[in-house]
C-alpha cells in the first residue's frame, strides 16, 4: 500500500502497510480513530491514479470534510465518500443485507473507476447492528473473505467501550473475530494519569511486519497529526 | 414504505406480459437494465423527481428485476457528483431525497437517450433486418 503521511507513525513499523490487507483501527470515543483511517486512505491514493471508497453509517459527509479539514488532510478526488444515511432513513424497518449491499457498493466503483483498491468502513459496530444477528460470526467471516477476494487494501473501524480502564469491545461475547480475521490491528486510546491525559496510537498486530509494540502518544498539531514516542 | 418482496408473481405494469413467466427472458431483461442502469434510471427522473427507494421499487414493478440498494445509490451520488442530478428533501417528508435532472444535465441526459435509442435502432434493423 504505502507509508502514511502522520509525521512519526512510519516509524513505528518497517516497510509498508501491506496490500490488499484488512486492516482493524479500534478506540474509544474521542481517539482520532475517523481522522487516522482518513489520513492512511487519503494518503494512499494520493501519489497514484487509484480510486478508494470510506463508507461511513453514522457520520455524513460534511462531517467528515470537516474532520478532514480539522487535521489537515487534503481530500484526494478519487476518494469518495459513500453516506448510507439515505438508505438507513428510506428503507427503515425493513433488513437490510449490509453485506451484500456494500459488496454491491464495492462492485459500482469497481466497475466505474477500474483502478479501485482502497476502501473503509465507520463503523463495523453499527455494521453489524443492521445485520441479521443469526449466524454473525459466519457473516463477518464472509464479509471479510469478500473485501480480500476483491483485492483491496481494506481498514475498518471498531469502537471500543473504555470500562474500567479497560478496553471492552461490543463483541466480546462473541470471541471478536474480526481480532483474529483482520491482518493488522491499530488500536487508539487515552491514558491518564495524574494531571496528564494522552492520546496513544499502538499497533498490536501487522502480519508480515516488523513493527514496534508500545504505545507512542499521537496527538493534533498545526500540521495535523503526529507521533511522538512512547507514553510510558 | 411497504415492503418490497421479490415473489415469483408477475409485477409487471402489463407492458410485457412475457416478463416474470420466461426465466431467460428475464435474465436477458436483468442484464439489460444493470448494463444500462444509469440511462434507466435518467429516463425516469425525467418525468418525476424520485428517490432511491422510489426508483428500486418502480424497476421492480415493472420488469420484475430487484436492484440492490448498493447498485442504485452510489449510482445516484456519482450522477449528482456530476452536476447532472440535485436531491432536494422532500416537504413534509425529510426521510427521502428526491433527485431530479438539473437544468445543466438535461440537454446531456436527451443526448444519451437519443444516442442510445439510435443505437439500439441500428443493432435491432442489423439482427432482424427488414422485419421491423
Amino acid at each position: 500500500m504505502t507509508k502514511t503521511s502522520i509525521d512519526g507513525f512510519n516509524e513505528l513499523f518497517m516497510g509498508e502497510i501491506p496490500k490488499e490487507s484488512v486492516m482493524l483501527v479500534t478506540g474509544t470515543e474521542g481517539t482520532l480513530k475517523s481522522s487516522v483511517v482518513l489520513n492512511v486512505i487519503s494518503n494512499a491514493l494520493s501519489d497514484n491514479d487509484e480510486h478508494g471508497l470510506y463508507v461511513t453509517l453514522e457520520e455524513d459527509e460534511d462531517s467528515l470534510l470537516r474532520t478532514m479539514k480539522s487535521v489537515n488532510i487534503k481530500k484526494p478526488s478519487s476518494l469518495h465518500i459513500f453516506d448510507y444515511k439515505d438508505i438507513r432513513s428510506e428503507w427503515g424497518g425493513q433488513e437490510l443485507d449490509m453485506a451484500k449491499i456494500t459488496a454491491d457498493m464495492i462492485d459500482y466503483y469497481k466497475d466505474k473507476y477500474g483502478s479501485f483498491t482502497v476502501f473503509a468502513l465507520d463503523s463495523l459496530n453499527a455494521f453489524y447492528s443492521l445485520t441479521n444477528q443469526a449466524n454473525i460470526r459466519k457473516n463477518i467471516y464472509d464479509f471479510f473473505m469478500m473485501l480480500r477476494d476483491k483485492k483491496l487494501t481494506s481498514v475498518l473501524i471498531l469502537e471500543s467501550s473504555n470500562h474500567r480502564n479497560k478496553l471492552v469491545c461490543v463483541q466480546d461475547q462473541m470471541g471478536q473475530p474480526e481480532r483474529y480475521l483482520a491482518d493488522s490491528i491499530i488500536e487508539l486510546g487515552i491514558v491518564e494519569n495524574q494531571e496528564r491525559v494522552k492520546r496513544y496510537i499502538q499497533i498490536k498486530k501487522m502480519r508480515a511486519v516488523k513493527h514496534k509494540m508500545e504505545k507512542h502518544q499521537l496527538i493534533v498539531g498545526k500540521d495535523g497529526l503526529s507521533v511522538l514516542g512512547p507514553v510510558y | 414504505m411497504a415492503p418490497l418482496r421479490k415473489s415469483g408473481m408477475m409485477l409487471t405494469d402489463g407492458s410485457n406480459d412475457a416478463l416474470g413467466q420466461d426465466p431467460q427472458l428475464d435474465s436477458v431483461v436483468e442484464k439489460l437494465i444493470k448494463d444500462n442502469l444509469d440511462l434507466i434510471v435518467l429516463c425516469m427522473l425525467k418525468d418525476t423527481p424520485m428517490c432511491g427507494y422510489d426508483i428500486i421499487k418502480k424497476i421492480f414493478k415493472v420488469h420484475n428485476v430487484f436492484l440492490s440498494q448498493g447498485t442504485v445509490y452510489p449510482l445516484l451520488y456519482s450522477l449528482k457528483e456530476e452536476g447532472i442530478l440535485k436531491a432536494e428533501h422532500n416537504r413534509g417528508n425529510m426521510r427521502s431525497k428526491m433527485y431530479s435532472i438539473t437544468d445543466e444535465g438535461m440537454p446531456m441526459v436527451d443526448e444519451r437517450i437519443n444516442n442510445f435509442v439510435q443505437a439500439g435502432d441500428y443493432f435491432l434493423s442489423q439482427i432482424i433486418g427488414g422485419e421491423r
